[in-house]
């Protein structure tokens, strides 16, 4: 039996474990990490290791490619911390903007092997599937906030920053795959991400 | 680039340029302290979208990282923010009457250097680019990376963008170049850390018949002693 929460802020599902409230900071992690700390890597590992291999997967989405190309991007966090700047941005977006680079790199290599158009109909569904593994109530609640802000988005916005994101699309296969013009879909772009960042409080 | 620039930097942050947009756009960056605040924002806001999608991870995945960990060393900490383009001393290939007088610049502009104010890979695209009869072509390659030649008729240089090389312990990426029937050493290229793109100028470009990318051991050979994985005809 789950123990009661005497806390009543959120609901929380059996089987999920509770966040830890004393964890440091990512971005200490990863300076300790860019000082050559193994045992900082180890936790800076369990903190973001289900990002870097939920968001690659979820661009790649074959099991077996995802698993290399996560595997490449946490080494290369352990290589390039030394390299990563506070005055930047958060050290989660650091390594999620790497991760979601080298998904990107891997979809257009794989893809030059191809016919394009038979792969830009491979990727064609975009959707977030909300059908995720997800088991960390920090990653629910995560879920549910971009959730909210997407429905916020207009459909040719949310669809626009889906199959760019999350699909690894150029913006010019999501005109096409979206009938749109490309000047639209530039634009709708960029203001659906102010749109989101607004709505998700994001500031750096 | 036109007025519309700044737009870009939606598609910008999302990775959603093609290899040419990305490298014209980062020079803009380099000179726009708006669009940088912006596309900073913006990766939060993307990372969000990441972070919304964790999955748990396959547990030998860890043993495999961390072991990996154990052995590679880490990058040195980047000493200034403007990383210079370096110039290569042009590998002698002494039947290459025709290639004499080309000049090899190298410059590697990895996506986070770009990031700081590093316009200088992108000033010759940018330059080749506004030639009337500019045009891209693919490289055809064997699936491991893509590749363009930025090229225009009027232009004395060409532009060669290589993008997602894996690193290859023991081996590099080669480029050649056919030019009035020889094949010319024009250097090595190595994976960029992030996979970003890497750039390599090739002056003379209207004696280049044809471009093409070996993988094999480092060395200065003069004929290739590794695969073709990519090639593509100039005329």
């Amino acid at each position: 039996m789950p123990e009661p929460d005497p806390r009543p802020r959120r609901a929380r599902r059996p089987g999920l474990r509770p966040v830890a409230n004393e964890q440091p900071s990512v971005e200490d992690a990863l300076e300790r990490v860019a000082r050559g700390d193994r045992a900082a890597y180890a936790s800076l590992y369990d903190r973001c290791a289900g990002q870097v291999y939920g968001l690659v997967r979820r661009v790649l989405r074959d099991p077996a490619q995802s698993e290399e190309v996560a595997q490449e991007v946490l080494l290369e966090v352990w290589r390039s911390a030394p390299r990563f700047d506070r005055g930047r941005g958060s050290a989660t977006s650091w390594i999620l903007t790497l991760a979601h680079r080298r998904a990107v790199d891997r979809v257009r290599s794989e893809q030059a092997s191809r016919d394009r158009e038979d792969v830009v109909g491979r990727r064609d569904d975009a959707t977030p599937g909300f059908d995720v593994v997800a088991e960390e109530v920090e990653v629910r609640l995560e879920h549910q906030q971009v959730r909210s802000a997407l429905d916020s988005l207009t459909d040719l916005q949310r669809e626009a920053l889906q199959l760019a994101y999350y699909g690894g699309h150029t913006y010019r296969e999501v005109a096409e795959l979206l009938g749109a013009p490309l000047g639209t879909v530039k634009t709708r772009l960029r203001d659906g991400l102010i749109r989101l960042r607004d709505e998700l409080g994001v500031a750096t | 680039m036109s007025q519309d620039v700044h737009n870009l930097a939606g598609a910008y942050a999302l990775d959603a340029l093609d290899e040419v947009e990305r490298l014209l756009f980062e020079r803009h960056l380099a000179s726009c302290a708006a669009c940088r605040a912006e596309v900073d924002e913006f990766r939060l806001t993307a990372s969000r979208l990441g972070a919304a999608v964790a999955v748990v991870p396959p547990p030998v995945m860890r043993d495999r990282v961390l072991t990996a960990v154990d052995t590679t060393r880490q990058r040195p900490p980047l000493t200034a923010r403007t990383v210079p383009a370096r110039r290569l001393p042009r590998i002698a290939a002494p039947l290459a009457a025709a290639a004499v007088a080309a000049v090899l610049t190298f410059v590697a502009a990895s996506l986070l250097d770009a990031e700081g104010d590093e316009p200088r890979p992108s000033d010759v695209l940018a330059e080749v680019l506004a030639e009337p009869e500019a045009r891209t072509l693919a490289l055809d390659t064997t699936g491991e990376f893509v590749g363009s030649v930025v090229t225009a008729p009027t232009a004395q240089r060409a532009v060669l963008t290589l993008s997602g090389l894996q690193e290859r312990p023991g081996e590099v990426y080669v480029i050649w170049t056919e030019r009035e029937g020889e094949l010319i050493r024009e250097g090595e290229l190595c994976a960029q850390a992030d996979g970003g793109a890497t750039t390599l100028v090739l002056d003379a470009a209207d004696t280049v018949s044809s471009v093409a990318v070996t993988r094999e051991p480092p060395g200065d050979g003069t004929a290739p002693a590794g695969p073709i994985v990519a090639q593509v005809a100039l005329q």
